[in-house]
């Protein structure tokens, strides 16, 4: 009987943990403080939540794959400031975007390409462009901001239509396509049996450098684009952007139920747990809770996160 | 079931934790929520550029001092790393929670334009501290005085101690924070212009993190054997510096005096190097005060009361006010008065 349950329903059983767990944070915040329930509170999470969502979509991918990605906030920030240097050279601002965009696929593609053609491992190789890249800007920017950008590009991160951020528009938007994407292509299904079994997915003829490669370059693509966002977000392209944000991002996939080793987890949890950590945050800093205490909250949800993984995993 | 009891707890936890969060940090805003305290009480939101170095938690101390003082509720609170985008995220959040007034102590100057703004528009009082943003709405900049002054003084301190030539390394908290480019040009040009002599032979960051900075003052000492001085622009580089010197010193590779050290850190953190004689001066303003002067300042603009020069505030005394700038002076630390700071 529980085994009977148990399989059937793994999945959705725990995006319906995750979404009670949601659900529960909101009512809290709700009854705790005045000025959380309101629809410019929630817009302005939404506003907020951006570059963390866009990079957490190749991120759930490769976590997935059973690789991990480590050098996300570099590549951010590297695509930003090679933007905004570009954007300095007198370039029109859309095709410095483009340089951006093409950098970050760029470092995307080495991290691919030694990780899935060398066979290296993901982490030694990610954690290498991570503080090379960060180097790599400040050596580019000489560690100051670059800003001035004309208003027409501030339309990315600061623009609202009717009530709702036009970033927060594209989040959903790519979110949505990658859902589909999972649920639909055979390249999905490609990525969940290499998170399996990556041997028997070898044997049966299939590119696992391909995809790896694919899945890689992905990462560095939405990087960049969180990038863009983000410099468009606080008018300012600067050396420190996205430190730290490939935990804010590995903690959104992890709570969202993606299995560390890889194999299991969807992008509907990814959400989730998204949604979960960016209102956690917000309500904490509404209500005047000290950073030291969200902290420990954030790392407390994340230990429950994975300790239920393992639980079903077993 | 188990799940369901995961469920329970993580929500047990989070209500716990948020609970002794709200009592612990900021007792100066006992009850704020579901507007139990004093509804016309104002509220003010007052932002460092990170939580933890001890620069940062004496200033804590001067805003909750102010708070209880002017009757007021303070919420002092900053990522725990000196990060622009989650500093914008926290300010927006303060917005949204209908704060009287901001003061901001910005880690990018140019990104806090846009939040400025929106601030300024729904009535809220912006104050700057500790560092600028000149190039946005920000009301008034509260500093113990201009970072070409500090600069200039940091530079003149070395420069006598160590006779007016050789070599002289900069460390810093931050390569893109304005006070820290500001004052590390300052002195760059005070040493060309009065001591030809001095090079300076490089500037290192720490991004504000202390054993970046202790590595970077390692990394200088062998990199420049010939290195005779080092400033540090920040509360926590000066103390790195001298643990490594007097460390160095300890293991014979350098002799004592061989390399003079000055800069900005809070004198109960370098008290033990000023002892010893590794570092001779220090320079440094009251953070409390500071923090004080940005609360009062604030709350005299939310008042709608103007801000004049000479002007005498409580407990941090008179103060210079020049355009939108308040300067409430410096203090030097050196062996003869490092025991009567309690901070």
């Amino acid at each position: 009987m529980n085994a009977w349950t148990s399989r059937l329903s793994l999945r959705s059983n725990t995006l319906l943990v995750q979404l009670i767990v949601l659900f529960f944070i909101l009512v809290l915040f709700s009854i705790l403080s005045p000025y959380f329930l309101s629809v410019s509170n929630f817009m302005n999470v939404f506003n907020q939540m951006v570059e963390i969502g866009l990079i957490a979509i190749p991120m759930t991918m490769i976590i997935i794959s059973g690789a991990m990605d480590l050098s996300v906030g570099s590549m951010l920030a590297f695509s930003a400031v090679c933007m905004g240097v570009a954007f300095e050279q007198g370039l029109n601002i859309w095709i410095c975007v483009a340089i951006g965009l093409i950098a970050g696929m760029l470092c995307g593609a080495l991290n691919g390409y030694l990780i899935a053609r060398h066979r290296m491992q993901a982490i030694v190789v990610t954690i290498g462009m991570l503080v090379m890249l960060r180097g790599l800007v400040y050596v580019i920017n000489e560690g100051r901001p670059i800003s001035g950008f004309p208003d027409g590009f501030y339309f990315l991160g600061q623009q609202y239509i009717g009530v709702v951020p036009f970033n927060a528009i594209v989040l959903m938007i790519m979110f949505l396509l990658a859902h589909f994407f999972m649920k639909k292509t055979r390249f999905s299904t490609y990525i969940y049996g290499i998170g399996n079994n990556e041997e028997v997915v070898r044997y049966s003829g299939i590119s696992v450098v391909r995809v790896r490669f694919i899945l890689f370059v992905l990462s560095g693509f939405f990087s960049a684009l969180a990038g863009v966002f983000l410099v468009s977000r606080l008018a300012s392209a600067e050396a420190t952007s996205g430190t730290n944000i490939e935990l804010d991002v590995i903690t959104a996939t992890l709570i969202g139920g993606t299995h560390i080793f890889g194999g299991r987890g969807s992008l509907a949890g990814t959400f989730v747990g998204l949604l979960i950590i960016v209102f956690l945050r917000n309500g904490l800093n509404l209500m005047g809770v000290s950073v030291l205490y969200q902290a420990v909250i954030l790392g407390a949800l994340l230990l429950l996160a994975v300790g239920n993984q393992k639980f079903n995993g077993a | 079931m188990k799940k369901m009891m995961t469920t329970v707890i993580t929500g047990v936890l989070a209500l716990s934790l948020a609970a002794c969060g709200n009592a612990g940090p900021a007792p100066a805003n006992g009850g704020t929520e579901g507007g139990a305290s004093d509804p016309n009480a104002r509220t003010y939101f007052i932002n460092p550029k990170s939580i933890g170095p001890a620069y940062w938690a004496a200033a804590e101390k001067g805003a909750v001092q102010a708070g209880e003082d002017l009757g007021v509720n303070i919420l002092y609170n900053a990522p725990t790393e000196a990060d622009s985008s989650k500093q914008i995220n926290m300010i927006q959040d303060m917005l949204t929670r209908q704060v009287d007034g901001i003061g901001i102590s910005p880690n990018d100057s140019k990104a806090v334009g846009p939040v400025f703004r929106k601030a300024i528009g729904e009535d809220v009082q912006v104050v700057t501290w500790d560092s600028d943003a000149p190039e946005t709405e920000r009301q008034y900049y509260v500093a113990p005085a201009t970072d070409e002054e500090i600069g200039e003084l940091l530079a003149q301190t070395i420069g006598e101690e160590i006779g007016g030539e050789g070599e002289v390394a900069f460390m810093v908290a931050g390569l893109g924070s304005q006070n820290q480019i500001a004052k590390s040009d300052a002195a760059k040009a005070y040493f060309a212009e009065h001591y030809p002599d001095i090079e300076i032979v490089t500037t290192v960051s720490s991004d504000d993190d202390q054993q970046k900075a202790y590595a970077n003052a390692q990394n200088l000492i062998r990199t420049y054997p010939d290195l005779k001085g080092i400033i540090g622009f920040a509360g926590g580089e000066p103390p790195a510096a001298a643990e490594v010197v007097e460390q160095a010193i300890q293991a014979g590779t350098l002799e004592a005096g061989q390399i003079a050290i000055t800069g900005i850190a809070v004198p109960s953190v370098v008290k033990n190097y000023i002892k010893n004689g590794t570092i001779n001066t220090d320079i440094i303003w009251d953070p409390g005060k500071l923090a004080y002067a940005t609360v009062y300042i604030l709350d005299q603009l939310a008042q709608g009361n103007e801000i004049t020069d000479g002007m005498e505030i409580p407990t941090v005394g008179t103060v210079t006010v020049d355009g939108q700038s308040v300067f409430i002076g410096m203090l030097e630390v050196t062996n003869d008065n490092v025991d009567s700071f309690d901070f």
